[in-house]
Formats: structure tokens, C-alpha cells, sequence
């Protein structure tokens, strides 16, 4: 029979977690990733409390450091802090997708090095996918790793790196097989970050500060004990990674609430907007449910062992483009205002603003649109 | 949180479907549309038999999943039957139209001589003085006028549950074509391989299957809030937020089967021509999309939305203030 009401826990948990955010982050937050230094502080600051109160890796299994919570805790935990302009900053990566991969994939070695860490929010990770000639086409990457005595030398160039500026590990693809070999040649590296052959440069992007960067490894070096998995073995755990990142980001949870704040924060200019506006308003409101429900399908299914990667690669298609619809609707919501104020007492509007920028990239990042709509085209028709 | 219906909406799905296969399928209407003022005695005893009549869909949950179930069903049929009209009859009638608040007052199913009672979109109830016989039109056979009196009382949780029960059936007609439709790909060969291998026509069916896929989401959810009593005030904008779901997904799967279908998507010996023209009168009445539109606008303009950050803020929106 259908259930939607929310379990006590879970309820219980966001109010906690809007306690803390409401303590803790300031009402200007917009992310830790703006030109003051001062957010990724917060961000910083922000991730350790959790931790303390063993809510940064609240749904990792308790022999990991986490709190053993069930993944509808892990669905609110995402909602509200996506809502809050992810106060953990890039810490998410490290919760949402390398930390469940190592438990699957790494050894006990690797699992003791980095999940307390992780676990802790003392660590960021970038993601060393994307290059220059190997965006949607991934197994086309260059980057290569030489044996070497005791480990490998990296050589190559990733490019889009999130956070790589600030990271201090990086989960890193290269290629171990010959230059034909694809998706059979790739081996996924723990890389450490802090080497002198590791070049990081940040790209200058509508997106803000530290989003994408480009990384030039020239030997950096990465020991035996930090490859993970086996050799050539990368390629299915890059697929394992891709559907966790599917479901990673609650986006409609923003969505959900600038579009519940903008009557309140334009107050009584509200009923000034046009009709036409008011029912895109409405309309994206109800596209914002309608993809939420697509989201707790997929974790329904993750929660019993049935996950379709179909289905997961239907739900991220409509999000993103509820992503991108919010954006518009929201921006001719606050007219001018959406070119930016340096008035931060204008905190709707300077959301929308940033929500704006963020959003061009939702049909990009993490697989495009297009290869999503790919993956789902794969199990309808079969694959070709 | 459970998404799926319980086993016995699912099992009386199931028979419905079965018996309304192998009493002809689509063809049932194909014959019901020769002469449709005899349809309720070619389809209303399969029902009868099924003992749909006795649900009480207002009672409980179980009763009103099953109703849902047997209504998307029905759809899947394209039925050409008041299932959702009759389980939504008001105490003392046999079913409940959904009328237009202006313009030309017509309802699906009018045209059958049923003890009516209707309702508008608000859920304001009028009592129904006369209807008429079938349309005869290519999109309205299945539809006839209705004359109505003075407005006479509210309706809410009957015309929430028509509404939402009108949107499982059409949920069963989008789901059906896009079957339909990936059959059909699958099959048709041009420059010698089948429609399916076209990467166009490929992203052309994964948006249809979105479309499907969130409304059938969207439609669990409604039936579930029409269950919970504590959600009264927000019953009727949740089943007109369906609603505008409905129509919007009707569009985005509708074009697109006619689109991968062709010219053979046109001819009446395909499934889709029917699922097309035999929907238009619930996507079209009591209002078609931005009537829809402005009808959800205006009921959440007091207050009756739920999301993760509501309810919305009322003291900056005073009653009415939507209302242009």
C-alpha cells in the first residue's frame, strides 16, 4: 500500500539539521565556494560539527565511522543540506560516492587510510575523470600510468576538476592498458595531491571560484597500496561511481525552497507579477514534487537491492532540467535583481542569482544529458 | 515510504486488464464508437461482473487504490467508459461529471444516461437539469452537453477524487502508447536498419518515458494525500496539480508517438489514433491546460501546497491575492 508520510526519525533529523544550519550558517551563505575565503571556513567549520555529532557520515555503516542511519535519513540529509547551499562544502564528494566506493571496492588498508578521514570531514577529494579529448566518451581518456618499482608514474592532463585546488586526494582514472584498449585499460588511482608533479589551474567560470580546473600530472607518483581495485579493473567501478552520483544531489530540495520563498521575499510585489508567471510558478512547483517522487523511486528501489540504472538515469534527466526551468522562472521572478547586488541583505535574490549560474551546468556535469538519455535509451531499446 | 499499490489493487488491475482483453481491447471502443449510446450495455456488465461497483473509493485506502488500479487499466484500453466518473458518484446519484464553469458546457460521458450530479474544478456542485446525446465528432463521441442549475453546495473530496481518478485512466492511455510507440521502433525498418537504432528517435522515446514515468509517480502520490484525512486542505490542489501533470505528459507522449508512428500513426487500424482522439475530451474538459494552470494558481493561492519548505508563506499572500 502507498506510503508517503515521513518516518519520525527522519523528521526528527531535519529539524535538527535546519537547527543547526540556522546556528551555524550564516543567512548570506551561498556556498563555500565564492570569492570570500571566509565561506569555505564556514563550510570547513560547518563539516567538523557534523562530524562531532556523528552526523557528517550519518548513514555510513557504524564500522566505518558513520551512523548506521537508513538511506531515507540519507535522502533528508542530502534534501536539507543542498537546500542550505551545501554547507559541507566539497565534502559531499567524499561522503556521497569515494567513501561507499572504497568500502565496496578498497582493501582494509585502504578503507582504515582514508574513510576516518572522510568520515571525520577532515579531507577534501577532486575526481580525476574528464580530459581534454575524453568528456562524454570516457574510455577515450590518455592519461597514463607507467610501472614503475613499487608503483606508477602518472603522466597526462584531466580538465573540469572540481575543487582540485583544495583537495588533497584525488580519485584519478588512467590508463594502464594499450592506447586501444578503452574501458579494458583503465585503472582507478588514490592519487596524493600534495606532490610537486601535480599542477593545479583553475579555470575562470560562470560558475565561481575553484569549480573546474585543469590538473597536469608529470610523474606524479602513486604507490602499490593506493590503487584501487585491480589492474584494468577501473571500468566498473567508474560505473558504480556514475550511479551513485546520479542520486548524489537533491537538487530539487533548492529548487523546492527558493520557489517557497519567493512569494515571502517579494512580498507584496508578488501579486504584481503577471498571471503567466504566477502559473510557471505553479507549474514548477508541481515539476519539483513530480521529480522529488522520481528521486524516492530510485532510493525505494537502491533500499530493497533493485536499482535499474535506467531508472536512476531517468530521474536525473528530469531533475536537471527542473533545475534548469527553477532557474528561469525564479530569474524573470526577480527581474534586475538577477544581475547580481553587491546588497546582501538581498539574500533571495542574490540566491537566485548564484542558483542561476549553478544550473547552466546541471545538464552537464556528472554525464550529460545527452549520455543519460543514452543510458536509458540502452535498457528500452537494448543495447545497440 | 512505499511506492507501490497494494496487492489487492494490483490483482484487481490485473483482472481488469485480462477481462477487457479478451472482450476485443481497443476494439471495444472501436465498436463503441459505431454507435456509442450502446457502449454502457457492451461494457458495463465486464465491469459489473468485476464487482467494481462495489468499491466504495472514499472509504479507505485499499478501496481507493483498487479504484485507481482499475481505472488505469481501463485506460490502457482506451476505454470508452465513465469508470472514473461512476466511482466518484455522490450518495444518491450513479456518477459525477466534471462541467465547465464557462463556455460551452460539455462533459466526457454526458452522453450516457446515467443519474448524474456535477461538479466544476472548484469543486462547487450543480445539479443537472438535461444532456445530451454523443457529440459524433471524431474527438467527441464520447462526450455529450450538459445543462446545469444553480450551484447548490461543494463537492471537494468527490471532484478531487474524479479528477484524480480521470488522470489514472489517461495515465493508463500514456502508458499503452508508449508501449505502443517502442514496439513500433523496434519493428519499422528504414535505410535499412529499424527506427530504434536512430539516436534521435532514441531520445525521443527516453523524454515520452520520463514523462510517463514522473506522472506515474505523481499519480501514486495524489491517491495517497486523497486518503490521508489530515490532508482536507490540500485535497482538491493536489488533484489539480495531477491534473496539469496529466495534460502536460498527454502532450509530451502523445506528439511523440504520433511523431515516431508516422502517417500509419494517423490511420484508425492503429491503437494510437484512438489513444490520441478518445483522450482529447478529459484532456480538453472542464478546462484544458492553462485553464489547469490558472486553477492550480489560484487554489494554492491559499495556501494548499505541500513541498519540503511549506506550507507557503500566507501572511504576505492574502487571499485572493492571486487572483487577477
Amino acid at each position: 500500500m502507498l506510503d508517503y508520510a515521513e518516518a519520525d526519525e527522519v523528521q526528527v533529523l531535519r529539524h535538527r539539521l535546519r537547527a543547526l544550519v540556522e546556528e551555524h550558517i550564516p543567512k548570506s551563505y551561498l556556498g563555500a565556494f565564492t570569492d570570500n575565503p571566509n565561506d569555505l571556513e564556514i563550510a570547513q567549520r560547518f563539516s567538523r560539527i557534523l562530524g562531532e555529532q556523528r552526523l557528517f557520515a550519518l548513514t555510513w555503516p557504524e564500522s566505518f565511522g558513520g551512523g548506521g542511519a537508513s538511506s531515507w535519513e540519507q535522502t533528508a540529509l542530502r534534501e536539507e543540506m543542498w537546500a542550505a547551499h551545501e554547507p559541507r562544502g566539497a565534502q559531499y564528494m567524499g561522503l556521497n560516492w569515494i567513501g561507499p566506493v572504497l568500502m565496496r571496492y578498497g582493501n582494509e588498508d585502504q578503507q582504515q587510510r582514508h574513510l576516518p578521514p572522510i568520515a571525520a570531514g577532515d579531507v577534501l577529494w577532486c575526481q580525476g575523470f574528464s580530459e581534454p579529448e575524453a568528456g562524454s566518451d570516457l574510455p577515450a581518456l590518455r592519461t597514463k600510468a607507467v610501472r614503475e618499482e613499487g608503483g606508477w608514474r602518472i603522466h597526462g592532463q584531466k580538465v573540469w576538476t572540481s575543487y582540485a585546488e583544495m583537495a588533497r586526494w584525488c580519485f584519478l582514472l588512467a590508463r594502464t592498458g594499450t592506447p586501444e584498449s578503452r574501458k579494458d585499460g583503465i585503472t582507478v588511482f588514490l592519487v596524493d595531491m600534495e606532490q610537486a608533479e601535480i599542477e593545479v589551474r583553475p579555470i575562470p567560470s560562470m560558475l565561481g571560484r575553484h569549480h573546474i580546473n585543469e590538473v597536469y600530472f608529470t610523474g606524479a607518483w602513486v604507490p602499490d597500496r593506493d590503487v584501487l581495485g585491480g589492474i584494468n579493473e577501473g571500468w566498473k567501478i567508474v560505473n558504480d561511481v556514475l550511479a551513485f552520483e546520479r542520486i548524489g544531489i537533491a537538487r530539487y530540495a533548492r529548487c523546492d525552497k527558493l520557489l517557497s520563498w519567493a512569494p515571502r521575499a517579494l512580498g507584496e510585489a508578488w501579486a504584481d507579477l503577471p498571471q503567466g508567471l504566477h502559473q510557471r510558478w505553479a507549474k514548477a512547483l508541481v515539476h519539483s514534487r513530480s521529480v522529488r517522487l522520481l528521486a524516492y523511486k530510485v532510493v525505494a528501489a537502491q533500499d530493497q537491492g533493485l536499482l535499474d540504472p535506467a531508472d536512476a538515469a531517468a530521474y536525473r534527466i528530469a531533475v536537471t532540467l527542473l533545475d534548469q526551468e527553477v532557474a528561469e522562472v525564479l530569474m524573470d521572478i526577480v527581474g534586475g535583481w538577477g544581475l547580481g547586488t553587491e546588497d546582501t541583505e538581498r539574500i533571495f535574490e542574490r540566491a537566485v542569482e548564484d542558483h542561476w549560474r549553478y544550473a547552466q551546468a546541471s545538464t552537464v556535469a556528472s554525464g550529460t544529458l545527452e549520455m543519460q538519455r543514452l543510458a536509458l535509451a540502452n535498457r528500452l531499446v537494448g543495447k545497440r | 515510504m512505499k511506492n507501490q499499490l497494494s496487492d489487492e489493487a494490483v490483482a484487481l488491475g490485473e483482472a481488469v486488464d485480462d477481462t477487457l482483453a479478451a472482450a476485443g481491447g481497443v476494439d471495444l471502443t472501436r465498436r463503441a464508437e459505431a454507435d456509442p449510446a450502446a457502449r454502457a450495455a457492451l461494457i458495463g456488465p465486464l465491469l459489473e461482473e468485476l464487482g467494481l461497483w462495489e468499491i466504495e473509493p472514499l472509504a479507505d485506502q485499499v478501496q481507493l487504490e483498487a479504484a485507481a488500479a482499475a481505472c488505469r487499466a481501463a485506460g490502457r484500453h482506451v476505454l470508452a467508459y465513465p469508470i472514473a466518473e461512476r466511482f466518484a458518484a455522490p450518495e444518491g446519484s450513479e456518477g459525477l461529471l466534471l462541467v465547465p464553469s464557462t463556455g460551452r458546457r460539455v462533459a466526457p460521458h454526458a452522453d450516457l444516461g446515467l443519474s448524474w450530479s456535477a461538479v466544476e474544478l472548484t469543486g462547487l456542485q450543480r445539479p443537472v437539469l438535461s444532456t445530451g446525446g454523443s457529440l459524433h465528432t471524431k474527438l467527441g463521441s464520447f462526450a455529450g452537453e450538459v445543462q446545469v442549475g444553480e450551484a447548490c453546495g461543494t463537492l471537494e473530496r468527490e471532484t478531487a477524487l474524479l479528477i484524480t481518478l480521470q488522470m489514472w485512466w489517461l495515465l493508463g492511455v500514456l502508458e499503452r502508447a508508449g508501449a505502443d510507440t517502442l514496439t513500433y521502433v523496434k519493428e519499422r525498418e528504414q535505410f535499412g536498419r529499424t527506427l530504434a537504432k536512430f539516436q534521435s528517435v532514441q531520445f525521443t522515446l527516453t523524454d515520452l518515458t520520463v514523462a510517463a514515468q514522473s506522472l506515474a509517480e505523481l499519480a501514486k502520490y495524489t491517491l495517497w494525500s486523497l486518503a490521508q484525512d489530515d490532508h482536507e486542505p490540500v485535497w482538491l490542489t493536489d488533484a489539480l496539480s495531477l491534473r496539469l501533470s496529466g495534460l502536460e505528459a498527454a502532450d509530451a507522449v502523445m506528439r511523440r508517438a504520433h511523431q515516431l508512428h508516422g502517417a500509419m500513426g494517423f490511420a484508425d487500424e492503429t491503437n494510437v489514433s484512438w489513444y490520441s482522439r478518445i483522450s482529447q475530451p478529459v484532456r480538453r474538459l472542464p478546462a484544458g491546460l492553462s485553464q489547469t494552470e490558472a486553477a492550480v494558481v489560484e487554489s494554492m493561492g491559499t495556501d494548499r501546497f505541500t513541498n519540503l519548505f511549506t506550507p507557503l508563506p500566507s501572511a504576505v499572500r492574502p487571499e485572493g491575492a492571486l487572483a487577477h
